[in-house]
Order: structure tokens, then sequence, then C-alpha cells
């Protein structure tokens, strides 16, 4: 790199997705969400970075895995079924080539189909061995990715009163990043950047050095911040805050503006789960439901209903354009920002990693021409990960950022209004109950231990913020409704039990066989 | 998030433990309606709003009707004291301002304007009686309302200028909160009182999300689409070939394939060849589909 390029770009890839596993079944609806991610961005991400170090091109990239991400991607019986529904797409992109054999439009991209899954189940098999968080940290081994952490459960803080509460979120975080990447995480993504002050106290306490607000998160703080999110603050407890770069989201978040919605890209919702004979698609989709099995033919072609044959070629020619016109615009506006604030400004790209591959089909090519014209074609921006931005840059201003989430208006609403709310006592009560057994029981031990580390897990699992913003976005709501209950009652369940000091172990047994979210969970994480 | 649209486990037949019996019930409903705690507790929506739930025990109801006296009681209303506490160590009367909010017998929760962002606020919940003294009966935690603007705290060390400062702060993006202009805090304001009546309504209710109803669609439509099932049958170690392609047989030597069809005539030509090579068999259907 030119020494005298002009500012930094870090992009933030947040992969989430909530502890959804149900052995008590043969196969899971809402277990799809983690396959058609595996298939549709983890994997071809773990792809374009196996590219570009092969090509020998030098990138940076930042992602967050979540806890609960991390505890799935490494679970035998997830990475079993996963291997079952890549090998049944494998099958059916092969009847799909027997079925459009007269219609070369969709013969050429049945074949396009085939080609990928059977490219994910060599990576994910043959070179990973069922266990793509290898693949991840390789890369994170070779300097080229970030990986950094979350909320054990993707709990907002800003809704979740009992700092002990949080500070057992952040404790499970911190050791299952350890378990899983063979070091402690530098930096953590705050579930749904929900930041609270104060809160920066607990990521002191972990070792962690960063984390992420969203714009006004800084523009508010105080004192005001001199460079705006140009550059990371410290808090008063010396954890550094990025705050996120509006213009760049904008690209890619926008419905209007954004790159995605480009009419030669991917159409999500027209799949041949829905589209085809009831009988012919039976097998792929879930019993009498249909749903989506990523086997799509349109393009998105125009806005109103009339769609045309996808184009691979002319879709990938597309991203690149894009990542060349993202890139030009970084440029433009690193040098503009250098030439005004007279230091070389960092801008902060965060965006939600399913975003890339599973909503914009050709996401993750964008990502991987936005790392190639960087290294090859431009020497304004370097691409940096938020640690290695501290590690070359030790003065920064200290600001208290304000209490800020990047969720809808910017603050809690999202996640406490008239759809959710009825949760709320529940989740603080059985927290302060968490903490309370944890603290007259710290020298349980054999069954009784175990039923705490169990009571834990089913706080956790409760206090996961994507129930409340299911609730909220009025799709599966049943089923986030369901998943807080549950985990509601269990803990409560358990709470008695140890309150009256009697166990019942084959109702112990069924929870830790079902929900067994962080293995090696020691509930002591909870003790005052 | 995922696109799937229905929760139902799969290879479940009929009624399981985990599913719920009764479809139309609220949500919640399976869980305890109180912990058997009097308390009020208070949470941050935004820089205007806040969110209170509470529960006031049975015996702390009877404590309150023997202490008052029935008759005093009932015409005693609950109500929630917010008190601005901003920089005060609260002793229960030197708070800087406080309104009450009626709250009627039945709520279990309420959704607050208090207005002013970055204010620290406690909550207590009370009845007034007739004679309109206030009886405390929990007292919530406090909060403090987000900024909703820029600090006017500026730090010398990393000082700029005003016109240097709001350009900086409209290149990150403080545009795309309100309009270019350092009275964004009203535009901000505007923007979540727009927001007004949604919260109207929440808090009139007690967890029921209000359902819009979409309108009813009268764009009737049909979609047809055309098939074809080629299917048969041979000796199970014989060859076969469809347009000269390999095809697998099953393990009793039937085969089945399935095509989509354009408007048009096409040949399938179906060869079978046995296993010693000495006998062959060859079978043309001609399809033509035409769409009137």
């Amino acid at each position: 790199m030119n020494k005298d390029f002009k500012g930094y770009l870090s992009i933030v890839l947040h992969a989430h997705l909530p502890f959804v596993r149900h052995p008590e079944y043969p196969r899971f609806m809402e277990e799809d969400w983690l396959f058609e991610a595996i298939t549709e961005t983890y994997i071809p991400l773990i792809d374009v970075f196996q590219r570009l170090v092969d090509d020998g091109v030098d990138f940076r990239i930042t992602m967050s895995i979540t806890p609960p991400l991390m505890c799935m991607l490494s679970d035998n019986l997830l990475q079993e079924r996963y291997i079952a529904y890549v090998d049944r797409l494998i099958e059916l992109s092969e009847k799909e080539i027997v079925r459009t054999m007269f219609q070369k439009e969709f013969n050429d991209l049945a074949r396009m189909y085939l080609r990928k899954y059977k490219l994910c189940k060599e990576i994910f098999v043959d070179r990973y061995n069922g266990n793509i968080l290898q693949a991840f940290k390789k890369f994170q081994d070779m300097g080229k990715l970030e990986i950094i952490t979350c909320s054990g459960t993707h709990g907002f803080f800003p809704l979740m009163l009992n700092q002990k509460a949080k500070d057992a979120q952040i404790s499970i975080a911190v050791s299952t990043y350890e378990k899983h990447m063979g070091r402690k995480p530098r930096g953590i993504w705050l579930a749904e950047c929900g930041y609270q002050p104060g809160d920066d106290e607990l990521l002191k306490k972990h070792g962690i050095k960063l984390f992420f607000v969203d714009t006004h998160g800084i523009l508010f703080g105080v004192p005001r911040p001199k460079y705006g999110v140009f550059a990371p603050v410290y808090t008063s407890n010396g954890v550094a805050a990025f705050g996120r770069d509006m213009e760049s989201s904008k690209s890619v978040w926008s419905a209007e503006e954004g790159y995605p919605g480009d009419f030669n890209y991917r159409e999500f919702y027209r799949d041949i789960g829905w589209d085809l004979d009831f009988d012919y698609i039976k097998p792929y989709i879930h019993g009498e439901i249909r749903c989506n099995t990523g086997i799509k033919y349109y393009k998105i072609t125009g806005k109103g209903n009339h769609k045309e044959p996808y184009n691979e070629g002319k879709a990938l020619e597309t991203a690149a354009n894009h990542a060349g016109n993202f890139l030009f615009n970084r440029g433009k506006q690193i040098e503009h920002l250098n030439s005004y604030l007279g230091k070389k400004p960092i801008v902060v790209s965060p965006y939600d990693a399913e975003l890339f591959g599973h909503w914009w089909y050709e996401g993750p090519y964008f990502i991987e021409y936005i790392m190639r014209k960087a290294f090859y074609d431009q020497d304004v921006i370097k691409l940096i990960t938020p640690s290695e931005y501290l590690a070359e840059n030790k003065e920064l201003q200290v600001v208290t950022p304000c209490f800020s989430s990047w969720g809808y208006k910017g603050y809690s609403e999202y996640w406490l209004n008239g759809s959710n709310h009825w949760i709320y006592p529940h989740l603080h009560e059985i927290a302060d109950r968490m903490i309370e057994i944890a603290s007259t029981h710290k020298n349980a031990n054999g069954i009784m231990e175990r039923a705490l580390n169990q009571a834990a897990r089913e706080v956790l699992l409760a206090q996961s913020s994507d129930w409340a913003f299911i609730m909220k976005t009025d799709t599966t709501v049943p089923y986030a409704v369901k998943r807080t209950e549950e985990h509601v009652e269990n803990f409560n369940k358990i709470y008695k039990m140890i309150k009256d000091d009697f166990i019942d172990e084959a109702f112990l047994n069924d929870l830790e066989y079902r929900n067994n979210i962080f293995p090696d969970i020691d509930f002591r994480i909870y003790s005052e | 998030m995922s696109n799937a649209e229905d929760f139902r486990p799969l290879g479940s037949s009929g009624a399981s433990k985990n599913v719920p019996a009764t479809p139309h019930r609220k949500p919640g409903d399976r869980l305890p309606k109180h912990y058997g705690k009097t308390k009020i507790v208070l949470m941050v929506i935004d820089p205007f709003w806040l969110h209170a739930y509470w529960h006031i025990t049975h015996s702390k109801i009877e404590e309150l009707k023997n202490s008052l006296g029935e008759e005093n009681f009932n015409s005693s209303r609950f109500v929630i004291r917010v008190y601005d506490i901003t920089d005060i160590d609260f002793s229960g009367d030197n708070a800087h301002s406080y309104f009450d909010q009626n709250i009627g017998n039945n709520a279990r929760n309420w959704y607050i304007n208090v207005g002013t962002p970055d204010r620290n606020f406690i909550v207590d919940l009370g009845l007034i009686t007739q004679s309109g003294e206030f009886i405390l009966i929990a007292r919530s935690n406090v909060v403090r309302s987000p900024s909703a603007t820029i600090s006017s705290q500026v730090d010398e060390e990393w000082m700029s200028i005003d016109e240097d400062f709001e350009k900086t702060y409209l290149l990150s993006g403080g545009d795309q909160i309100g309009k270019s202009s350092f009275e964004i805090k009203e535009i901000i304001a505007k923007r979540f009182q727009e927001e007004l009546s949604s919260h109207i309504f929440s808090s009139f209710s007690s967890g029921k999300p209000l359902q819009e109803k979409s309108e009813e669609k009268s764009t009737f439509w049909l979609k047809v689409g055309t098939e074809l099932i080629l299917y048969g049958a041979t000796e199970p170690d014989a060859k076969l070939s469809v347009m000269g392609q390999k095809i697998e047989l099953r393990p009793d030597g039937t085969f089945s394939m399935r095509f989509a069809l354009n408007d048009g005539e096409i040949a399938l030509p179906v060869e079978a060849e046995s296993a010693d090579k000495k006998h062959k068999r060859k079978i043309e259907p001609v399809v033509n589909k035409v769409t009137r």
C-alpha cells in the first residue's frame, strides 16, 4: 500500500442468527434460516476469501460471528442436518436440469445451482469437516479477517436493566469466542448497536477494546466529537467506539437508492418452491407448506410483476460495476474528508452479513470486487480492521456516546412496543432470579450444578433480541412467542426445583438435550 | 431473517406438547401473570418516551384498604407520578418537576411521554385520595432519556469552530436524521411526534399487537404451466438413453422424467439396449404443445 493513502475504510459484516435447533423433530422449518445462510452467505464468503488469498489479494474485513451462531455452526446435529439439506438441493437441481432441458435460459441456471450446491458441500464437508468456523478462524489467523463477538445471545442491552445480566451476556460471549477462535475477542458488536452509557465498563472488564454504535451514538455524544463519525472515540473507560457512516450505509441498505435493487440482480421472491407443481416440489419443501427452496430463476427485471430470466453473467457484471462505484464514492468521500478534517478519516460501513448472498444474491461478489479493486486499482483508501486502526492511531478524543441503537428511529422502540412489551416483566424477573440462585448456590455440584447451568441457558435464550424483533416485524410471530414463553417457563420450573432442592432429572435431561447452547457454560457468570 | 411464513414442526402428526393447543390465545398467556412482588419498572423507548410496567400484590391492596379505609380507597385513583430528577439525589420531594398520569384500575403498563431528552426520570406508582393526598405504592428505577441532538459541551483540547463542526456533522450523516441545520433538535422532535398516535393506541393495550388489515386485492389472476412426464420400464440391467443421453434406471428397471414444455414440437427418442448388447428397442414419442 502506498504511504500516501488518504484514509481508511472498514467493512463490517454482522453475522447472526438466533439459536434454533430442534432435535425433537426430524426436520424443522426455522432451522432452514441457518442452512440458507450457510449456503447463500457464509460459504460464498468463505469462497470469496479463499479466492482472494489464492490470488494474493491483501484484503481486510471485519465480521462479528455471534455466540449462538458459533454454537450452531459447531453443533454436530445441525452439521449433519446441513449436509442432508444441501444433498436435497443437489438432488433437486439435478432434477431441474432434466426438467428444463427444453428451456435453455432456465437450464443454464439449474446447472449454476448444481455447481454452487456441490461447491457448498465440498467446502462444508471436504475442506472444513463440517465446521466452517474453522474457515473463518483460518482467515483471521492469516490477518485478513477480524472476527469480533457479540452480546451472548444477541440480548438488547438498553432494555436489559440489570448490569449483572449484561455482564453474563458478555462473559459467555468471550468464553465462546475463545473456545472457537483460540484467543480472546478484541471487539464486540453490541446487538442492534444497542448501547447505554456505562455498558463500556463491562466491556473493559472483559478485555474488549472496541465496539460499534450508530451514527447518532457518536454525533450526540458528550462532549462534541470533533471528527464526527470519521474517527473513533474513547469512552471514559478507554474502550473505543466506532460510529457507522451513513453515506456508505445508504448505498447498500436503501430500498430505493441501494445497489441490491438493480434490475439485473436476482429476484428474491420468485422461488420454484412457490412456482412449481406441488407434487413435484413436495419433497423439497416442508411437508404440506410451500416455502423457498433457494432455486430462483428470475431477475428483478422491473417494478411490476413481469419477471425475466436471470442472467448470471450480466448480474456479476453489475455487481462489479457497483463495487467500482462504491469504491469510487468512498475515495471521493475520503479525499474530501481528509482535506477538510486535516487527518485521515475512517469510514466504517457495517451491514448484516446475511444481506450479502441471502437477500442480495450477488452480495458476496460485490465484496470480492471491492477487495480486488481496492488492492489493484487505487491508492486513496486503505482497508483496515478496527483493531488495526487503533494500533495505528493511538490518540483519540474521549467522548461518552449517546444511548442509541441502529434500529428504527435509532433507540429502543423496535424492541419495546405494543407487539412485544409483554416479554419484559418476565425477562427482568428471570434474570434477577438467576442472579439470586447463582449467588446462593455458588458451591453447587452434581445435578444441582447442571440444573443451574441449564437455568442460565434458558435465561440467555429468552433474552435473544430476535424474539422481540420478530414479534414486531410480524413474521413467524407464533414461533417467537413460543420460544419466549418456553424459555421463561423452563427457567421458572428449574428455579422452583432449585428452591425446593429437588431436581426432576428427566426434565433436566430433556432440556439439556434440546436447548444445548453453550455446552460448557458455568452458571457462576451470574454469581454476585 | 428468514422468509419462513409459518411455524409448524415437521414429522409430527397431530398435537404435540410443544405446540400451543389454543390457537387464538394472547402471547404470554401461559406465563405467570405476576411474580408476587409489588414493583414498578421503567424503560427507555427514545428521547421523548418511556415505558413503565408494574404489579401491585393482593396483600398490598388489602394493606392500602386497611390503612385508608374501604371507602377512601375506593374513591382514590391510581396514578404514576413522573419526576424529573436530573442531577438530583432524589429524596422523594426534591424533584425539579413532576406530573401525574392517571392509569385507571386495570392497566399494567403505560407509555409515558416525558417530552425532554437528556433528563433523568423516576416514577412513583401511587394512589391519590379524594383529599389529594399521594400514597406511594412503589418506586421505579432511574432512567435517563437519551440525547436527541448535538451536545453543547465542547472539549477544549478537541475544539472546532461551530461551522466546522456543523460540516462534520452533515458529512457524518446528520442530515439523514433531520435536515441540514444546527436546529436539529426541533426536527428530530417533530419526527418523533409524528409517531404520537401509535403510542397513544398502545397505551390502552396490554400486550395485544395492533394489526393492520390489508385491503383485499381485487386483481384476479391465473397461471398455467405445462409439463410432460415421460416414463417407462425395461430390463433392470439394460442401458437406456433419452434423446441420446444416458439415463439411470431404478433397481426395478423403471424410469421417469419430467420436462417443462415451451410451445412447439419436440421429439423424445427413447432407446434401450440389453446388457449383452444383442437387443435394441427404440420408441420415439413426439409432442406438440400449442397454447391458445
